[in-house]
């Protein structure tokens, strides 16, 4: 196996020409093209004799007119031992000129596209990936995948027209993909085809009821597609359910039809149930090849006028009369109509097939759907055990309806699994199983009250942005709680990743992540119930690690378990959270309200912009104190954020609930607005990128972006890399953060002489620092529900050493230059409502001198002299912002200084000179 | 809508894009029906001609009934031509009728933008002076207008342009497309209209920089409204002519809808066909020797297809065309108006 890497020039950037990455693998080359295409684009390089080539342009930024022109001159020029050329990952304006340019795409076949969605009820817009070769069938027919939106899980709309966007599929979709290619994809995690090289062949299930075997195939009938399964053995009445079949590829029609020809002269009657209109298409033919063949049900894609959901449904096809008409239905979504997709002209092929199945086939395909769920739910508890009773009660594969895939965590109070609900008609749904460690259930009566009251109230709260509970109940004694999964980590351990990398959060995603978790902080506590109670939700545990960060880049806050409402009871003496984050308040013992909430949300902003926690202390007592007193640094005086993100950050933490904004929603609309302002505004895309990328490894969906990272580690590999040497980060993570901060989104932060310490002082296992700022945050926590669970804290605890090394955003020293600094008094408190400063002046006053219109009202700009630069800020500007004022005003500053040494030099070589000159006639002419 | 009232228009079309067209206007209409009656109808200042694809068609077979080339058979005054068909169809009339300027697509009728683009369109076309493109974004335009004087600042302006959009809502798609655009309109002001004004004799290099004088700077406006988000850029050179535009799109159209991209193709090519392509409309209003403007509209998040419309405002200036100045890239002389730096990055 050979493995090359050449790089053709640095990494772009928007404005830096592209860069061109070469991995070969095998008999497969992957070229990489990142940046911008313009006219400086000098092709990819030299391929050798490659025969197949994946040109990867999912890291294209832009595409210049003359950009179109260099690239076509590229494709053109691209060896002619290239036998078979793909393009992975097109971009939109990638996919534009697919469809404008005539030969854009050469000889390419399209493996994956981004196609531009908009949620119609949060209004985000994502692009999605498109997987071309997978969904060739149907896009070409202009119907599009459905995609549900990451932030609410609404039906995503298509922001173009799908005949116009999707124009080039009918010329370079790829129909299939060599071996060797759809091995290095994946072996780089970039792609992994549904078909072609990687195709699996489709699953059978089989089942013989009387006289009738019925079989229902599920996946893809292409070219793995076997006729053999269905013959051996076959007798009787046949029936074939093709309900599940999610594409018929055109490598499978001749086994398809080799298929029905044996069965239907070895069998009285093969029966087709559930075939779709894509069937049709490609096999329609096949119906007649046999009399015996009956079609007895039709799969019609409904559309619903309203909502525009498409949905499949099964169409009995038993005395039926051509030509077909197919009554309006109700949509099962949003209760509008639905109409039948189908063209009449897809039905041609069934005028000629019989639609009569005979009675014992017609009885099971009736019954189908119990047949096979209760078949296989025998498989299921088969599978557990010979003891199936027993099984559920003792090996934990069944919980009721929820089969267990795996364990997630385990914590004192509950174990959380990945579990799968199981219904008829193969009905799963994944879902998080929390359950109560049956140790618990004799002994702990407050545990289980606490298990029922997150049930309780998380069962009422719906919002985007709270992990939904769907169902608790109990199974032979064990109290369950099936949750909303989702996929993706926790604050806490992404606050680890990023110290560990020495990447501070973004900004822009760090105010993201806190405007959605105040608004579902606003949701708990202002909603009502349905006879208009309000629900008044109080969490009581607002911490990184009960905010989940989605591989989607959803933000998810969970855990009610401690959680009061005007539905439970508490009892009031009892201070529940975790020490780091709690309100002078809660530790007081006081009465709690959502402001107390708020002051939990407000620490976890603070540790977001800073890496730092604003209260630590030896132990929990000292906490407390400084925590009451409000004896915190400043936010800006620890790093440079917006002055109205450090007055929003100090009123959060204020110790009279009073002085904090009064809703989460009045947080979360400053925090929109600094973003705006700022142009520091991010989506669930941003989050998603930066999961992915700290958990590349463990992420279900390969990316783009972690190929990226292994691109930079091979070159960090191969320079030698002399710069994570020389840094100290072991070489296993730095690249990730080259990688990161190369995309411009994550800030390294200058802290590697604390870190070092840090990460010294750790491994020595030495006590915490006695100078009041070099505290640990890391606090005792007695009893902690794992991951999933939130800590219940009695009293005062004593330090525990292994907690404070677990808690990721362990701070056991900070910079020397922080030491050095004063103990900060009590921050002063803006006005509760902040004076944020106004908008940029849009249309300034002057008007262009050579302009001949009177009346303008499109004033004009001053003529831009300087280079552009972001609005002034008169206090420090976002960490994203100054890197690139920093270098504009650097190389502004540095041409005119040397211009002015140089004059100033050659004044000096002159008089110099001029001296020489008169010194030396003096001396001659004395 | 009170000042469709002053104008008068004159409508050959089908009864049904008829009864549409009275409702968006709501003036005097005067629906014709033959060949005859739409080209003696009576007409002023203030009169504006309706076609569409069909009654073009019986326009030509007219001029060939009377013996007289298609082409100079031009309606009397300004008429615009609602087009059912794609793009290219519309762009295919151009080369044949030397007098249509105006498309407008029956889709854009039924667009929420419709009713505003026709009054904006029918306002100029009515005007004794200039067409006034900026008067097209009305009161409820929010945006800023900036002058760029060298090429080498584009990039940074675009930036900035693309961040100002971002923080008025409008999509990353549209951003990204209002980007292409006047990124391809930037380019062909400063790279391509000084050779096409014959400034510079030799195709300019994109790797050189091209700086104007600061009073005659390249004037770029864009903003964002509700369901809008607009380009308009103008550069002093008026180098831009009907034929050559009209060369271009057609080689751009043909091919169903595919660009066949050579070597020959140089100036405004291939980017003037992406702006065409991405805009909901494009308008260009070329003095000769004074300025060539574009303005080009995308609309936001617009149900359904999308809309197209083209406008073209092609005037002769009666003074002589302003002389242009080239100073080489070593010249140390000091800048003076009229005159374009080349300079070697």
């Amino acid at each position: 196996m050979r493995r090359d890497v050449k790089s053709t020039s640095p990494p772009a950037n928007a404005r830096a020409a592209a860069s061109v990455d070469v991995v070969a693998l095998g008999d497969a080359t992957l070229v990489s093209i990142s940046g911008l295409v313009d006219e400086r684009f000098a092709g990819f390089g030299d391929l050798g004799a490659a025969k197949t080539v994946i040109l990867n342009v999912a890291g294209m930024t832009r595409l210049t007119s003359f950009g179109v022109r260099q690239w076509l001159k590229a494709m053109g020029a691209l060896p002619k031992s290239i036998s078979d050329l793909y393009l992975l990952g097109c971009p939109t304006f990638f996919v534009d000129q697919l469809n404008m340019v005539l030969n854009f795409g050469g000889t390419g076949k399209v493996l994956s596209v981004m196609a531009p969605f908009t949620c119609p009820s949060c209004g985000t817009e994502s692009g999605e990936t498109v997987d071309v070769l997978a969904e060739r069938a149907s896009l070409s027919k202009g119907a599009m995948p459905d995609k549900e939106c990451a932030r609410c899980g609404s039906k995503l709309e298509f922001d173009e027209t799908p005949e116009s966007y999707f124009a080039f599929v009918g010329k370079y979709a790829a129909s299939s993909i060599q071996p060797a290619a759809a091995q290095l994809l994946a072996s780089l995690g970039l792609y992994t085809s549904v078909d072609g090289g990687a195709e699996k062949p489709p699953r059978i299930i089989k089942l013989v009821h009387g006289s009738v075997t019925y079989f229902r195939i599920i996946g893809t009938i292409g070219s793995m597609f076997r006729a053999r399964p269905f013959l051996v053995g076959a007798e009787g009445e046949v029936v074939i359910d093709l309900a599940e079949v999610s594409r018929f590829d055109p490598a499978g029609q001749k086994e398809w039809k080799r298929l029905l020809k044996s069965l239907s002269s070895q069998v009285s009657a093969v029966t087709l149930v559930d075939v779709s209109d894509s069937f049709l298409a490609t096999a329609g033919d096949t119906l007649t090849v046999a009399r015996n063949i009956v079609v007895s049900a039709l799969l019609v894609p409904y559309g619903c006028v309203e909502c525009r959901r498409t949905s499949p449904e099964s169409v009995s096809l038993q005395r039926a009369t051509f030509p077909l008409r197919f009554a309006e239905q109700v949509c099962p979504t949003c209760g509008g109509t639905t109409q039948s997709r189908l063209p009449p002209e897809a039905l041609a092929p069934l005028q000629k097939a019989s639609t009569s199945a005979p009675p014992a086939s017609a009885k099971v395909i009736e019954q189908r759907e119990e047949l096979v769920s209760r078949a296989l739910i025998d498989a299921n508890v088969a599978q557990a055990g010979e003891n199936a009773t027993a099984a559920v009660s003792t090996d934990d594969t069944i919980l009721g309806k929820y089969k267990i895939v795996r364990r997630l965590s385990a914590g004192g109070m509950a174990e959380v699994f990945l579990a799968k609900q199981v219904g008829i008609g193969g009905f799963e749904k994944v879902v998080a199983l929390k359950r109560i460690q049956r140790k618990l259930l004799e002994t702990r009566h407050l545990a289980i009250e606490l298990f029922l009251n997150e049930a309780k109230i998380a069962g009422r709260l719906t919002h985007p942005s709270i992990v939904q509970v769907l169902d608790v109940g109990e199974v032979q004694g064990a109290l369950y709680l099936a949750m909303e999964y989702v996929h993706g980590k926790d604050l806490r351990r992404v606050i680890k990743k990023l110290q560990q990398s020495r990447i501070i959060m973004p900004l822009a995603e760090a105010c993201h992540i806190v405007r959605e978790v105040a608004l579902a902080l606003d949701h708990a506590y202002w909603s009502t119930d349905m006879t208009g109670k309000r629900l008044s939700v109080v969490h009581r545990d607002v911490s990184p690690h009960n905010i989940i960060l989605s591989y989607e880049g959803a933000v998810k806050l969970l855990d009610f378990g401690v959680a009061m409402s005007s539905v439970t009871e508490h009892a009031e003496t009892m201070i529940v959270g975790k020490w780091l984050y709690m309100s002078p308040e809660t530790t007081a013992n006081e009465q709690v309200d959502h402001r107390s909430d708020l002051f939990s949300l407000g620490v976890i902003l603070y540790l977001l912009c800073s890496g730092y926690m604003p209260f630590t202390g030896p132990s929990p007592k000292e906490i407390v104190k400084k925590i009451r007193a409000g004896q915190y640094k400043p936010l800006q005086e620890i790093v440079a954020v917006p002055e109205e993100l450090a007055w929003l950050v100090a009123r959060l933490l204020a110790p009279n609930p009073d002085d904090r904004p009064q809703r989460g929603q009045d947080v979360a609309a400053e925090l929109s607005e600094i973003s705006r302002q700022y142009g520091i505004e991010t989506s669930a895309s941003g989050i998603a990128y930066i999961v992915k990328q700290l958990f590349s490894t463990e992420g279900s969906g390969a990316t783009e972006q972690r190929a990226s990272s292994i691109r930079e580690i091979v070159r960090a590999e191969e320079a030698g890399s002399a710069a994570y040497r020389s840094s100290g980060i072991p070489s296993a993570i730095s690249p990730n953060s080259v990688s990161l901060s190369s995309r411009g989104g994550l800030s390294p932060v200058d802290i590697s002489e604390s870190f070092q310490q840090r990460t010294g002082r750790m491994s020595a296992g030495s006590s915490i620092s006695e100078t009041p700022w070099q505290q640990s945050e890391a606090i005792p926590v007695p009893s902690q529900s794992g991951n999933s669970g939130s800590a219940t804290v009695q009293g005062t605890g004593a330090v525990d050493q292994t907690a404070r090394q677990e808690m990721p955003p362990a701070r056991q020293e900070m910079p020397r230059a922080r030491q050095e600094m004063p103990r900060p008094s009590q921050p002063q408190l803006r006005p509760s409502q902040p004076q944020l400063r106004p908008p940029p002046t849009l249309r300034p006053a002057s008007r262009p001198p050579d302009l001949p219109e009177s009346a303008d009202p499109w004033a004009l700009e001053p003529l831009p002299s300087p280079p552009p630069q972001r609005s002034p800020v008169t206090v420090p500007p976002p960490r994203q912002l100054m890197a690139q004022q920093v270098s504009l005003q650097g190389g502004m500053d540095t041409v005119p200084k040397l211009q002015d040494r140089r004059i100033i030099l050659v004044l000096i070589v002159l008089i110099v000179l001029v001296a020489a000159a008169i010194g030396t006639y003096l001396v001659l002419s004395a | 809508m009170v000042w469709f009232s002053t104008v008068r228009s004159i409508l050959w079309t089908s009864e049904a894009r008829a009864s549409a067209l009275r409702d968006l206007l709501a003036s005097e209409i005067v629906a014709v029906s033959t060949a005859h009656d739409f080209l003696n109808a009576r007409r002023d200042t203030q009169t504006i001609s309706f076609l569409e694809s069909a009654s073009l068609a019986s326009l030509d077979r007219t001029a060939m009934e009377l013996g007289v080339p298609p082409e100079q058979l031009a309606p009397p005054g300004p008429t615009i031509v609602i087009c059912d068909e794609p793009l290219q169809g519309a762009i295919s009339w151009l080369p044949a009728h030397p007098w249509l300027a105006h498309v407008v697509s029956a889709g854009m009728l039924e667009h929420p933008l419709g009713a505003e683009h026709l009054r904006n369109v029918m306002g100029s076309l009515i005007s004794s002076s200039r067409p006034r493109l900026l008067d097209w974004l009305g009161d409820t335009m929010d945006g800023r207008r900036v002058r760029l004087a060298s090429a080498s600042r584009r990039v940074a302006r675009l930036e900035r342009m693309s961040d100002y959009f971002g923080q008025k809502g409008v999509s990353s798609r549209t951003i990204q497309q209002l980007r292409d655009v006047a990124e391809e309109l930037l380019t062909n002001a400063f790279y391509d209209a000084p050779v096409a004004a014959g400034v510079v004799k030799q195709p300019i290099s994109r790797t050189q920089d091209v700086a104007l004088p600061d009073d005659s700077a390249c004037d770029m406006v864009y903003g964002s409204r509700d369901d809008l988000a607009i380009v308009r850029v103008r550069d002093p050179f008026g180098a831009l002519q009907r034929q050559r535009l009209v060369e271009v799109l057609v080689r751009c159209a043909r091919t169903d809808m595919q660009v066949e991209v050579d070597e020959s193709m140089g100036g405004a090519g291939l980017g003037l066909w992406r702006i065409f392509s991405a805009a909901s409309f494009v308008a260009i209003s070329v003095v000769n020797g004074r300025y060539t403007e574009f303005l080009v509209g995308i609309g936001k998040r617009a149900p359904g297809a999308r809309p197209f419309a083209f406008h073209l405002f092609f005037r002769e200036y009666g003074r002589p065309v302003r002389r242009w100045k080239l100073l080489d890239a070593d010249s140390t002389k000091p800048s003076i108006n009229n005159s374009v730096s080349i300079i070697n990055k």
